[in-house]
């Protein structure tokens, strides 16, 4: 299955929060992020490093969903985000 | 447990402030009451639990109507004022934060935004017989989650920040944005928005929850049941000429109210401020339970709370409200919502997990303010 292609940036900032993915280990579509350490905590800095990188604010309404189950649902709702920002 | 009068088995100051606390009292807790009001008991006691339970506008409503006032009715005569102050400054307040509602929610109507209101301001409309009995500083609102971003666009436009009152300068501080990202990710409410009513006379800011969940204090969201309990709201008024507002109806708030005290009861945090078993959220129950304009079919609640997967918070608060209300709640009601296991009863969770067990009896642990230290130690 090929893999949804997110900008270079964005993989490096959830990488980075992910303190139980192995380096070299893939960053996948699927790849469950509360299984690979995103507790809440994590995710409120990941929200704000992605906010400060992209320049976006992730609107409440997204905030609240299954968005970041996996790294594809994570990226599903904020290349929406950036997309509607930038158009 | 209650006595074989049907009492509950408290001392004398616990059970006075159990009487002056309730909204309808019965002929022969009337005469209970007149008795231990003239009595020589530990007043500090009395009246320090009418503050931090926050049931001494209550109290203040059954002096009057009971005549406890007049001289020699009640020991110490002179304290009265405190109470009477009490409830006339929540009067007040309820009006003042009502009228704030109500121009809100016109403007939320007109935009064709969806809300009801809960708890504090909605059970004042729903269950009690004057506003001056309940106090309360917040006010929740109900939306669907599609709409948050429009609610939180014409708050903003209206002046509303995402922050904290800061009553010195009296102003708000507006949070940081991780702080406000934090509250939405991990509750069921989005950070408070607050703004300051410079014009009112006791108000000092309108301060609204948004709620977008029912799932109190927990990241789950359910977002078919908020869009059903949405589509059952009653109309409650204002008690004045000031506009519309709308509530959940009567058994779903009765619902929510257990759900709001199971919650907080349970969770360690609320313990370590206190706030964990706080009088004045039974009495919001046997306030709505009584209600004439509002009537509830407890049966049909509980039957309700089932359809909504809510039984088990539902029998707990029936459960504290029997130990301290005897004979307020109908036979055989509770064993309708009695979960297979009953252990949480007595737990305090931390991140969902069991962390204590209680060792004493409800009435007792629930009038201790010091009860933390019992988990503090083990």
């Amino acid at each position: 299955m090929a893999e949804p292609t997110w900008p270079a940036e964005f993989e490096e900032l959830v990488r980075g929060h992910l303190p139980g993915l192995r380096y070299g280990e893939p960053l996948t579509a699927e790849l469950v992020l509360a299984d690979h350490g995103l507790d809440s905590l994590r995710r409120v800095s990941l929200l704000v490093a992605l906010e400060d990188g992209f320049e976006v604010t992730f609107p409440d309404e997204l905030l609240a969903g299954n968005t970041f189950h996996t790294t594809g649902s994570l990226w599903a709702v904020f290349g929406q985000v950036v997309g509607a920002t930038r158009n | 447990m209650a006595q074989d009068d049907g009492r509950p088995r408290v001392p004398a100051e616990i059970e006075l402030v159990l009487l002056l606390s309730t909204p309808r009292l019965r002929a022969g807790e009337v005469e209970r009451l007149r008795e231990l009001a003239g009595q020589v008991l530990d007043w500090n006691q009395v009246f320090g639990m009418l503050v931090l339970h926050r049931t001494g506008g209550v109290a203040w409503r059954n002096v009057i109507e009971h005549d406890l006032h007049e001289p020699s009715s009640f020991r110490p005569l002179f304290a009265l004022k405190g109470l009477e102050m009490m409830f006339r400054a929540q009067q007040l307040l309820v009006r003042e934060q009502l009228e704030q509602n109500a121009r809100l929610v016109a403007e939320f109507d007109r935009r064709g935004i969806t809300s009801a209101l809960m708890k504090g301001i909605a059970v004042v409309r729903m269950g009690y017989p004057d506003p001056g009995m309940r106090t309360f500083n917040d006010n929740d609102l109900l939306f669907e989650r599609i709409q948050l971003g429009e609610v939180g666009a014409l708050l903003k436009e209206l002046g509303y920040v995402q922050g904290w009152w800061d009553p010195k300068a009296r102003v708000v501080r507006p949070a940081a944005r991780s702080e406000v990202l934090l509250h939405s990710v991990t509750s069921h409410e989005t950070f408070p928005y607050a703004r300051a009513t410079p014009g009112a006379a006791i108000l000092s800011e309108h301060r609204i929850d948004v709620h977008f969940s029912v799932d109190l204090l927990t990241s789950n969201r359910n977002d078919d049941t908020v869009s059903d309990l949405l589509g059952r709201r009653v109309e409650i008024g204002t008690g004045g000429d000031g506009g519309r507002l709308s509530s959940l109806h009567q058994e779903d708030m009765f619902v929510f109210v257990c759900v709001h005290f199971q919650r907080e009861a349970c969770n360690r945090r609320e313990v370590e401020m206190i706030k964990d078993l706080v009088l004045y959220k039974l009495v919001d129950l046997l306030a709505l339970l009584e209600s004439e304009e509002f009537p509830i079919d407890l049966a049909s609640t509980c039957r309700r709370a089932h359809e909504l997967g809510l039984a088990p918070e539902v029998y707990f608060s029936l459960v504290h409200l029997d130990a301290l209300f005897p004979g307020r709640i109908p036979a055989g009601v509770l064993d309708s919502v009695r979960p297979e296991s009953v252990a949480y009863l007595d737990q305090v969770t931390h991140n969902g997990a069991p962390v204590h067990s209680w060792q004493r009896p409800i009435p007792e642990r629930f009038f201790d303010p010091r009860r933390q230290l019992e988990f503090a130690s083990s």
